[in-house]
């Protein structure tokens, strides 16, 4: 347990039975009131955003989260399979929760997975990453008005909009939190 | 961090608010830093210190920094003498240090003999509009700018959605404070905010305040948020026949800048608030010496408003800073 008064940026609570990271806190102490922290907090397991004001001499849960770093090996529909990069122990995470990012993962590649008691309930991407274009239709002839767009698929099974220059082969940039293209790759 | 030309910008509002003051009759009172008595508040946690016998060391008398000038002002109202204002510093304990907020800070109170908070209001804003302001800044021109005023009641309504009569009324009797509370417990439920069994009806509306209200006060004008709810233990006094006390603050955006209220002349009331705030403490494991002639001081009171502004926070709002480090020494690093 913690009080309200030592709640920083950065820690995990436990709200209503649910871990939260603290994205915001900031003191507030009303001229006639006692001292509060006011937070904007992170859910851990479903990324909603939650806002709450603690008095600073409440008690809070600290949430025990911890994370671990590991190799990507293959998915299996309901399950993505890893390995431990220091134990190099293999294990499984159920597919469920992290559909959106299966189409990002690539084999061989490392990432950083968030555990709360022992569930695993995040795992972190980068926020930029690079994609091979493995399918990229010809754009439309007489489709010159700019900035128009098609959709591209990659290595990975990630279709990201993209300007209509983008051939297959070539290497583009996307941004994982909006899934956005950033820019062509040369290498 | 804290430069001259700050210090200089600084002094120049210390003496643009005693000149206001001494042009319209207020007299500037001098009131202890070292205060053996205050008056109790529950949410403001003291400084103590002590005075030491002079043989052997031993602690010879508790003392207290001074948490606000209000006991010594209202000696001094009650004696008879006249609108009065004070320029110092005062002391809160266990607030941690922000940018906003400082432990040590500078206090204007300013009480007006026969005026309401009313005409508080207006005095306040004459005091704001010829405020010197650093002409620099993108910012400081807000000050400048007429005061809204929006009741707490509006504020709850179309800042947050949230309908605050239910938590106000019914009043004044045990059955009406377990329905205060269970009303409050549901507006932060309905907010998806944690219910709190052991809360007091106090902590519920300031977390409802601080997390949906403040944050969307506009900040292009100052703002004078106006009735606040009677529920609040203040020496406010109470306005007629409703829920709300005759309180408001000013606020520039996010800024609390100044509290001002009738103030309450009751000896029964005054007394009531002490008691309720001295269980409070008591509550809490604190307890604080109480001049037990409080009461009747407050019961000699002429009509009158008092206003309390943190001139820090003003200087910085007027001179476009974002830290109270760049207008004043901080106390400590």
């Amino acid at each position: 347990m913690i009080k309200g008064g030592q709640i920083n940026k950065g820690m995990c609570l436990i709200m209503k039975g649910n871990p939260y990271l603290v994205v915001e806190r900031e003191f507030v102490n009303p001229g006639k009131g006692a001292a509060f922290s006011r937070c904007k907090l992170k859910n851990l397991k479903d990324g909603s955003v939650l806002k709450e004001t603690i008095k600073s001499n409440d008690n809070v849960e600290e949430a025990d989260v911890y994370d671990k770093n590991a190799q990507y090996m293959y998915a299996d529909g309901e399950h993505l399979h890893f390995m431990d990069n220091s134990t190099y122990d293999q294990f499984e995470i159920s597919a469920e929760y992290f559909n959106e990012k299966i189409s990002y993962l690539k084999e061989g590649d490392s990432y950083k997975i968030v555990y709360w008691e022992s569930e695993a309930i995040d795992l972190i991407l980068p926020m930029k990453m690079v994609f091979i274009v493995t399918e990229a239709p010809e754009a439309i002839k007489g489709d010159t008005v700019t900035g128009a767009t098609k959709m591209v698929t990659t290595e990975t099974g990630l279709q990201v909009r993209c300007p209509i220059f983008i051939k297959e082969g070539e290497k583009i940039m996307v941004n994982t939190e909006t899934g956005e293209y950033v820019e062509r790759v040369n290498s | 961090m804290y430069h001259r030309q700050a210090a200089a910008f600084r002094a120049e509002i210390l003496r643009y608010l005693r000149s206001f003051f001494e042009t319209r009759g207020y007299l500037e009172a001098d009131v202890p830093v070292l205060s053996s008595l205050v008056i109790p508040e529950s949410t403001i946690p003291l400084f103590t210190t002590a005075l030491e016998n002079e043989n052997d060391g031993s602690n010879s008398q508790e003392l207290y920094l001074l948490p606000s000038p209000e006991y010594y002002l209202k000696h001094l109202l009650s004696a008879g003498w006249g609108s009065l204002y004070s320029l110092g510093p005062s002391f809160r304990n266990r607030e941690t240090p922000s940018p906003r907020h400082s432990a040590e800070f500078t206090m204007l109170e300013y009480y007006t003999l026969g005026a309401d908070y009313v005409a508080s209001l207006d005095l306040t804003r004459e005091l704001l509009q010829d405020l010197p302001l650093c002409t620099d800044s993108p910012t400081a021109h807000r000050l400048h700018l007429p005061v809204r005023t929006m009741t707490m009641e509006e504020a709850f309504k179309d800042l947050a959605g949230i309908d605050l009569l239910p938590l106000v009324v019914p009043e004044d009797s045990p059955e009406g404070d377990i329905q205060a509370l269970a009303a409050a417990q549901r507006a932060l439920a309905q907010k998806s905010m944690e219910v709190r069994p052991d809360e007091s009806w106090d902590d519920c509306f300031q977390r409802l305040f601080l997390t949906w209200v403040e944050p969307e006060l506009p900040d292009d004008s100052p703002l004078a948020l106006i009735d606040f709810p009677w529920r609040i233990r203040t020496t406010a006094a109470r306005k007629l026949d409703t829920p709300w006390a005759q309180r408001w603050e000013l606020y520039l955006g996010t800024l609390e800048l100044a509290n001002v209220y009738t103030e309450e002349t009751d000896p029964g009331q005054t007394a009531s608030f002490l008691e309720g705030e001295q269980a409070a403490l008591l509550q809490q494991g604190r307890r604080v010496k109480v001049d037990p002639e409080f009461p009747k001081v407050a019961g000699a009171l002429p009509p009158c408003s008092g206003a309390a502004m943190g001139v820090d926070r003003l200087v910085m709002a007027a001179g476009g800073y974002t830290r109270l480090d760049q207008i004043r020494y901080p106390y400590a690093k």
